[in-house]
């Protein structure tokens, strides 16, 4: 049961997926919070684990936010963990905000 | 450098940034290129933007990768895991249970000499994308090259890792794409690329 809703939802963003790992490839800039700083140490993650999702991950969610698209993407770690990113995306000037980890 | 924005806030360019949230076991600092927005009132720094971020990740695996301080295991973890590499492809390649590569990782057991070589060339060219780079002659001739590089290659060891500094600085990737930008006013990302302009090992 749990499958068949993850592949419905992998199904649903196929096309946000697609775009995320893709964009992980490119020159983009990345905003961070500083007050993730404290979170990621306390997590024992770091940008090149949000880094890893966005190239390997699926998106799961998908909204808006000041004009830019709000989704939630969830990767599996190199190590096996799983950390789910809600990052705002701009296309248009190849800009990404950090604006959750979980 | 400093701009005012709405709602208390200033933006300021950071002349020497610490990049500790990339987690790397060695000192990253970005020169003149994290654009920072500070708390007007408090002077507290709410968030920075890294520019080409990407880029910056595969550059300081590569810089590190050519740098002759040994390799310790932390530095071995994170290099592996900035290219994208399972533990069990990188044991694969040194020829080793990965077992034994989690304790080289861990620091209880050294990595060989012939391992690091063998590692650096590895990773290296994970980071600089080498398999994407289609079969030709001029790849084999850059094959050839890092080949000779990472061979006469001597790591020296060191016992404080932490030491090891390396400074980057973002630079236009040509001169007439910046110029193209100011003439049409566009607000369109600029090309640039990361250099590393000087590398400091303290102690």
């Amino acid at each position: 049961m749990a499958t068949n809703s993850n592949r419905k939802i992998v199904e649903k963003y196929r096309v946000e997926t697609e775009c995320v790992n893709q964009l992980a490839e490119l020159q983009y800039a990345l905003t961070v919070p500083s007050r993730f700083s404290a979170q990621m140490q306390a997590r024992n993650v770091d940008l090149l684990d949000v880094f890893h999702v966005m190239k390997h991950g699926q998106v799961v969610s998908s909204g808006m936010r000041d004009r830019a698209g709000l989704w939630v993407v969830r990767g599996i770690l190199l190590d096996g963990e799983s950390l789910d990113v809600t990052l705002t995306f701009r296309f248009s000037e190849l800009h990404v905000e950090l604006l959750d980890l979980a | 450098m400093s701009k005012k924005l709405h709602g208390g806030a200033d933006v300021n360019v950071i002349a020497a940034f610490h990049a500790v949230d990339l987690g790397a076991p060695f000192r990253v600092i970005l020169n003149d290129c994290i654009v920072a927005k500070i708390d007007s009132e408090t002077g507290e720094m709410l968030d920075y933007t890294i520019p080409d971020f990407e880029g910056l990740v595969r550059t300081v695996v590569m810089a590190r990768l050519v740098n002759e301080r040994k390799l310790n295991g932390a530095e071995l973890k994170y290099l592996r895991k900035a290219t994208g590499i399972k533990q069990v492809q990188l044991a694969q390649v040194l020829d080793c249970q990965p077992e034994h590569l989690s304790k080289v990782e861990s620091g209880k057991h050294p990595l060989s000499p012939t391992a690091e070589k063998v590692a650096r060339l590895f990773l290296f060219k994970a980071a600089a994308k080498h398999h994407k780079m289609p079969e030709s002659e001029e790849k084999t001739m850059l094959d050839n090259l890092l080949d000779q590089v990472f061979s006469g290659l001597k790591p020296v060891a060191a016992f404080d890792a932490e030491e090891l500094e390396f400074q980057f600085f973002l630079k236009p990737a040509s001169v007439g794409a910046a110029n193209d930008d100011e003439e049409t006013g566009a607000h369109e990302p600029q090309h640039c690329a990361w250099s590393k302009e000087l590398m400091v090992a303290c102690g």
